[in-house]
């Protein structure tokens, strides 16, 4: 086995497009959101984040972001790496580094609602 | 165990190519997406900041209004802008349409137009 995308691309395709369409929609509401309601100041962030619906919106935006990034990764990889070895470890840190950002942008999000 | 040799034919190289716009349009695609990752990092750096308190945003906010803060902002939502158009393309295509060469260089330029309006339009609204 090559671990290239052979036997899982139809889910790939699937899952990319799937995130594809909600960002369709989210990144939009995320870009001309931020654009009205941040000046710069730390008043006018706290204060865009305090509506949960923003806060949850923001969340759920960065997580599917992350999911895609994720998938859009894999396919360079699997495009260009042609060493089997070297392919799964830099799959595997790309798993991870998500991981990782969603985990502490989740963090950050829930201290900004609920933290002191 | 080492995996068998690749044996499979590579598709042809890039500098055969001359360039032209659904290539262009296609590599660009690529960059774009690989361009939004430093804008996902950018975005939980910044909540972080955020959650940190006010000294660290006031640090982070004073590096995004810097000029080079404001030129790779400015590429993010470039890049966004690009890829969101590109995206539209693709799934376009998924349905089976749009692959005319007549039309596919049409919607290539549209993508690169976009890219370029997103970022005037978004910087105009927020000093509006």
């Amino acid at each position: 086995m090559t671990s290239k995308a052979a036997g899982h691309g139809t889910g790939h395709f699937i899952a990319e497009r799937l995130s594809a369409v909600v960002l369709l929609v989210l990144m939009p509401w995320f870009i001309v959101s931020a654009a009205l309601s941040l000046d710069g100041t730390y008043d006018s962030a706290r204060a865009w984040l305090s509506s949960p619906y923003t806060c949850i919106g923001v969340g759920v935006f960065l997580v599917i972001s992350l999911y895609h990034m994720r998938l859009g990764v894999q396919v360079i990889a699997e495009d260009y790496l042609d060493n089997a070895g070297t392919r799964r470890l830099v799959l595997g840190v790309n798993t991870l580094i998500t991981l990782l950002a969603a985990a502490v942008g989740v963090y950050a999000l829930y201290q900004i609602s609920f933290g002191v | 165990m080492a995996a068998p040799p690749d044996t499979r034919p590579l598709s042809p190289h890039l500098q055969v190519w001359r360039p032209h716009t659904t290539m262009v349009a296609s590599i660009s695609n690529r960059f774009a997406g690989a361009g939004l990752m430093v804008g996902a990092f950018a975005l939980v750096a910044w909540l972080w900041a955020l959650a940190a308190g006010p000294e660290d945003f006031a640090n982070f906010t004073a590096l995004l209004k810097s000029i080079p803060g404001q030129i790779v902002l400015f590429l993010i939502v470039a890049a966004a802008g690009y890829h969101f158009a590109a995206g539209i393309r693709h799934l376009v295509w998924d349905a089976g349409r749009g692959f005319s060469p007549k039309v596919a260089d049409l919607t290539g330029w549209g993508a690169f137009v976009f890219a370029v309006l997103t970022p005037i339009a978004i910087w105009a609204l927020a000093g509006a």
